[in-house]
């Protein structure tokens, strides 16, 4: 068990109760302040309330946040002060991090919102995009999957254009995946955009022994010597060997660097599960 | 000969420099791939020992071609990040047994580490087969790896010299264990860590044995491949905590579905977050709710549960998978329940003790995991979201002048709240 799991593991339902700082909050909830309600909602045609999901409120004067999660109708609700100006961002895993008002999925800034005077109340509907994925196999050039492959997901300017842009902002989920024992990854998490998926073969080192014909040859010939020889009885040197290499990086489909690399073009909540790739295999014979 | 001694001279060369690398000693294989090369690896020893051998599968003796098998000092204290993945999770033991996920299998004869370590992978040929020669004596693990079959090291014993011709691995068709995890709206609940577990483990209550955590993506969905057969069952740990009555419905959800990234960002400098009128503050040891639910309310809570949603594990659903077999149904469904307070005062002889933290530890054989409250200036605590259970609740390690104190005792909880413990540290013998 990681260390960072023993830390989930410790949070898991517990509920720490400290010292009985129960006073304050009740002079926050004032019936005279006026009153911000939302509701956030799926960016799709279910409209499916997202409940649970993070909605956080940050008065742009102070810079001072406060946090509320959405009940099992996806609503929330803040107090604010009268003629506040404050901006709402909504997180919840599965879904596009949300920047109220801003202008592409996933993007900051969010637009500042603003109470008139003497306003009362306020209601919005936040509308959160679910997060599309990537997902395929990587594979030997023998077909045989390869485990361990390091995926990372990079967004690009656009189709034609390779610049890359980081990809802290392209997914909500985590910032790289490696492949299972069955070569499968699932890269999910990601807001709509255009991307180029890069493979890379931490490892590669210097690989391993290919095992030939001609290395069983010489083992039996060896065998047939006897069970113990030593070392100078040995009549012929083993063949030289064949190792095998997996080779750095691959980008989708099979580019070796990022101009041969294919965009792909996702909308919010698509799933691509056909982002396969052949990592070649160098083999050098040694002597 | 003089060839020979060069070679290994570049051998010895190239282990310490990685920019004449033509040859590291310690190659790597695809299955440990992305956890690096080990940089502390010295350097193989070198002998004339031979192995001559063939993987072959289980049920039809056929060969498996192209296999990866590798030779390594046998080590009984391999450290985790050694190990396979498919390894530590129902892992075959020596006697093709499912073992304890952390590994527990290591020979109890094994010899004391050595620096002297051989370490080598090699591919088989399509029919199978394989050599190691240049081995020095030893006491060896051999083991064999191919994508969707698993099987325990072959351990033997290589003299000076020796020569074995008749080196055989056997494996067995691995299996695969998935399923979704599922709220009681039916949404998948993202990124919360399930446990697959061999039944064996599961009855002994022995939950805390294995190594790998599963993290469901965002269909909720998680999978293990390259299992051994046998019985299992799946398990998600408590994670996420919410109350009734004069609450709103949902009051906390805590560590699983909130993505750690994104959730420290979005929070205030704090780190808490509030749902109605309640403070939430999920993270660090001061992670608390405030105010505490009223007296009478109640925090639902969902416990860790097995597939499909019992929360004892021999109300969980088994499934049996021969060698071969694919699951991917294991779903399980975490359901809310009700839970407890329990509150009290802790105290030495000199006075209250504020700022300790007061612990209830389930008996054996639970899944219900250790809860605790920190103490006020006053010495009072209060422990929220209690199940039903056995417990010892215990205060220790406070160091008052010097001189260590603890308190431990057995509490039994049952439907109702525990108020008034008193607890006084003791002086420890």
């Amino acid at each position: 068990m990681t260390a960072a799991s023993r830390v989930r593991r410790a949070l898991c339902l517990i509920l720490f109760v400290a010292t009985a700082t129960l006073a304050a909050r009740g002079a926050v909830q004032d019936t005279a302040s006026p009153t911000l309600a939302g509701a956030v909602v799926a960016d799709d045609q279910t409209a499916h309330p997202v409940r649970r999901a993070l909605v956080s409120m940050v008065d742009s004067a102070s810079g001072i946040g406060r946090t509320e999660m959405t009940d099992e109708q996806g609503r929330f609700s803040f107090s604010v002060l009268p003629r506040a100006r404050f901006s709402l961002t909504v997180t919840k895993l599965g879904f596009v991090t949300t920047y109220y008002g801003s202008t592409r999925a996933g993007q900051k800034p969010a637009a500042t919102i603003e109470l008139a005077a003497g306003q009362r109340n306020m209601s919005v509907t936040i509308k959160m995009p679910r997060t599309a994925a990537i997902a395929g196999h990587v594979r030997d050039r023998r077909g045989r999957p390869v485990a361990g492959a390091l995926i990372e997901v990079l967004e690009t300017a656009g189709p034609r254009t390779a610049p890359l842009l980081n990809t802290a902002r392209a997914f909500s989920g985590q910032p790289r995946t490696v492949t299972d024992l069955h070569g499968e990854y699932r890269f999910w998490g990601l807001a709509p955009g255009t991307f180029v998926v890069r493979f890379t073969l931490a490892e590669s080192a210097d690989g391993h022994r290919v095992t030939t014909p001609g290395d069983i040859e010489w083992a039996l010939a060896q065998l047939r010597l006897g069970s113990t020889l030593p070392t100078a009885a040995r009549s012929t040197p083993r063949p030289a060997a064949a190792n095998a290499i997996p080779s750095g990086t691959v980008y989708y489909p099979e580019a070796l660097d990022l101009p041969g690399a294919w965009p792909i073009v996702l909308r919010a909540g698509e799933t691509r599960s056909d982002i396969d790739v052949v990592v070649s295999i160098k083999t050098v014979v040694r002597d | 000969m003089r060839r020979r001694v060069i070679v290994a001279a570049a051998v010895v060369l190239a282990g310490m420099s990685p920019g004449i690398a033509q040859r590291v000693p310690a190659p790597v294989p695809p299955g440990q791939a992305g956890r690096g090369p080990n940089p502390a690896a010295p350097a193989a020893a070198k002998g004339t020992g031979l192995i001559l051998g063939r993987v072959i599968e289980a049920a039809a003796k056929q060969p498996i071609p192209r296999a990866m098998v590798t030779l390594a000092t046998h080590r009984s204290d391999l450290s985790s990040s050694e190990r396979v993945p498919a390894a530590s999770t129902g892992a075959f033991d020596a006697q093709g047994r499912i073992v304890a996920p952390s590994g527990v299998a290591a020979s109890p004869t094994a010899p004391p580490p050595s620096d002297v370590s051989f370490r080598a992978t090699v591919e088989c040929t399509a029919d199978g087969q394989f050599v190691f020669s240049d081995i020095p004596a030893g006491h060896f693990d051999l083991s064999a790896r191919s994508s969707g079959f698993g099987g325990p090291p072959v351990i033997l014993d290589v003299g000076t010299g020796q020569r074995i011709g008749d080196a055989s691995i056997v494996l067995t068709r691995a299996v695969t264990i998935g399923g979704r995890v599922l709220d009681e709206a039916g949404d998948p609940i993202v990124g919360v860590d399930v446990q697959v577990l061999p039944r064996r483990l599961a009855v002994n209550g022995d939950f805390d044995s294995r190594s790998d955590l599963l993290r469901t993506d965002d269909r909720g969905m998680y999978r293990l491949v390259d299992a051994a057969p046998g019985d299992y069952t799946a398990l998600v740990t408590s994670s996420y905590v919410t109350s009734g009555n004069q609450m709103p419905d949902v009051l906390a959800v805590l560590g699983g579905g909130l993505s750690t990234s994104g959730l420290a960002s979005r929070l205030s400098a704090t780190g808490s977050f509030h749902v109605g009128n309640a403070e939430i503050q999920p993270w660090g040891p001061l992670a608390r709710l405030v105010p505490p639910p009223a007296p009478g309310a109640r925090l639902r809570v969902y416990p860790s549960t097995f597939a499909p949603d019992a929360i004892t594990p021999s109300a969980a659903r088994i499934v049996s998978l021969p060698p071969g077999a694919e699951q991917l149904d294991v779903d399980i469904h975490p359901r809310l329940i009700e839970t407890y307070r329990v509150s009290g005062r802790l105290s030495a002889p000199s006075g209250p003790v504020s700022h300790e933290i007061v612990r209830l530890i389930p008996d054996g054989g639970s899944t219900v995991t250790s809860v605790s409250g920190t103490t006020d200036p006053l010495g009072r605590f209060t422990i929220l979201g209690v199940f039903p259970g056995h417990y010892t609740i215990a205060a220790d390690r406070a160091w008052i002048d010097h001189i260590p104190l603890a308190i431990s005792r057995p509490l039994t909880v049952g439907a109702n709240d525990v108020d008034g413990i008193d607890l006084v540290l003791r002086r420890q013998q």
